[in-house]
């Protein structure tokens, strides 16, 4: 816990003051007049059309997203790598590409699968595979680590099934997925980023 | 005359500036000159717009979690992806460079007008032109130097725009007349 919060704080610190700097030169200043003053020359109707925009850029960005679900047919198409119990097959911040299909699932294959109350889905290979007429049992176990994952799965469980899978690995790009891993360690980045890419859209009267 | 609206100075190297500047002060001028816009199209666009972000609502907050929602999925990705592509035809082709349409001032006058302007980036020259609706070859143009409505400390000359501006319209609404004499 210690080291945790030394290494939060600084970075919190970093962030407001080189926010406050970069809003308090005079360049900022200068550029929020110029578009306070476009904005009230703007005709209502026209505000309205600029809200509108904005809500199509999010709106494209998501169906974009849909669209890969359905595509691959796994409810999280992409997804990025957060330990290393996969090396040297996959790196933290590796980004993942998966498929889904009601095809048969092999030993050796590498799949992500979400266990029941779990937020967080894992990316381990199958190490067995028990085929019953209608269902099946898998034992899965991460390349990097000594052990299976019973010990991972839910109190009394010991084995996964069809449905706790969402995908299986088609193909990586290495080190792409660091940037979400950092905003997610840093949530203050996450807001920042969030807040300059909103102001920019909504400046921009173009 | 100098309005509440108009900023006293506005900073002429930024182009975008310029021209939205120019073009506000040439709809305000029209609008005074008892000229309507006609919303059809912005109507359109509006109604195009909360459609598409409606699908992508609808999309994403669907109850039923994913692997059942597909046949929505494939309706609303597919639905989004025709809305977009009427969005950028009106966007390419029937709006192109118009900052501002009229309805005609009195049901007989016949003087709607579609009005556009351009200015390169970076460029000096500001184009402004009234055309009659739906007649594109009908048109007043004017290509004046942006020179001509900034003081160089950026301070916009109100009077000389309004000038050049109702002598364009002069000019159009002469082309009307001379239209219905034919």
């Amino acid at each position: 816990v210690s080291t945790q919060s030394t290494g939060v704080k600084p970075i919190k610190r970093c962030c407001f003051f080189s926010l406050s700097y970069f809003f308090t030169t005079t360049k900022t200043m200068d550029s929020i007049a110029e578009w306070s003053d476009s904005v009230k020359r703007m005709r209502p109707r026209m505000i309205l059309q600029q809200i509108i925009n904005f809500g199509l850029i999010v709106s494209t960005a998501l169906m974009i997203w849909k669209s890969l679900m359905v595509i691959t047919g796994s409810e999280s198409p992409i997804v990025v790598v957060l330990s290393g119990s996969m090396e040297p097959a996959f790196y933290r911040g590796d980004l993942l590409f998966l498929y889904q299909n009601d095809g048969p699932i092999r030993v050796g294959e590498i799949v992500v699968f979400r266990l029941e109350g779990r937020e967080i889905p894992i990316v381990h290979r199958v190490l067995e595979v028990h085929e019953r007429e209608s269902s099946i049992d898998i034992l899965t176990k991460g390349d990097n680590n000594q052990v299976d994952d019973r010990g991972l799965y839910n109190q009394g469980q010991e084995w996964l099934n069809r449905h706790h899978v969402i995908g299986r690995a088609k193909g990586f790009l290495p080190y792409v997925g660091m940037v979400t891993i950092i905003m997610n360690d840093y949530p203050y980045l996450k807001y920042a980023l969030i807040f300059v890419l909103g102001l920019f859209v909504v400046i921009n009267r173009e | 005359m100098p309005s509440s609206q108009t900023p006293a100075k506005i900073n002429i190297y930024d182009s975008n500036v310029v021209k939205q500047v120019l073009d506000d002060h040439l709809v305000k001028i029209l609008i005074n000159e008892e000229f309507k816009e006609d919303v059809q199209l912005s109507n359109q666009k509006i109604i195009l717009g909360l459609l598409s972000c409606g699908l992508a609502a609808l999309s994403h907050f669907w109850p039923t979690p994913f692997p059942h929602n597909k046949t929505l999925l494939i309706f609303c990705v597919v639905s989004y992806m025709i809305l977009s592509a009427a969005l950028q035809y009106i966007a390419t082709y029937k709006e192109k460079d118009f900052i501002f349409l009229t309805q005609s001032r009195l049901r007989y006058s016949d003087d709607a007008m579609e009005v556009a302007s351009t200015l390169k980036k970076y460029g000096e020259i500001y184009t402004m032109s009234l055309a009659k609706k739906g007649l594109g070859t009908k048109k007043v143009e004017k290509s004046v130097s942006i020179t001509k409505y900034f003081y160089s400390d950026g301070v916009f000359a109100e009077d000389k725009f309004e000038k050049d501006v109702k002598q364009m319209l002069k000019e159009f609404l002469g082309l009307n007349l001379s239209l219905i004499h034919i």
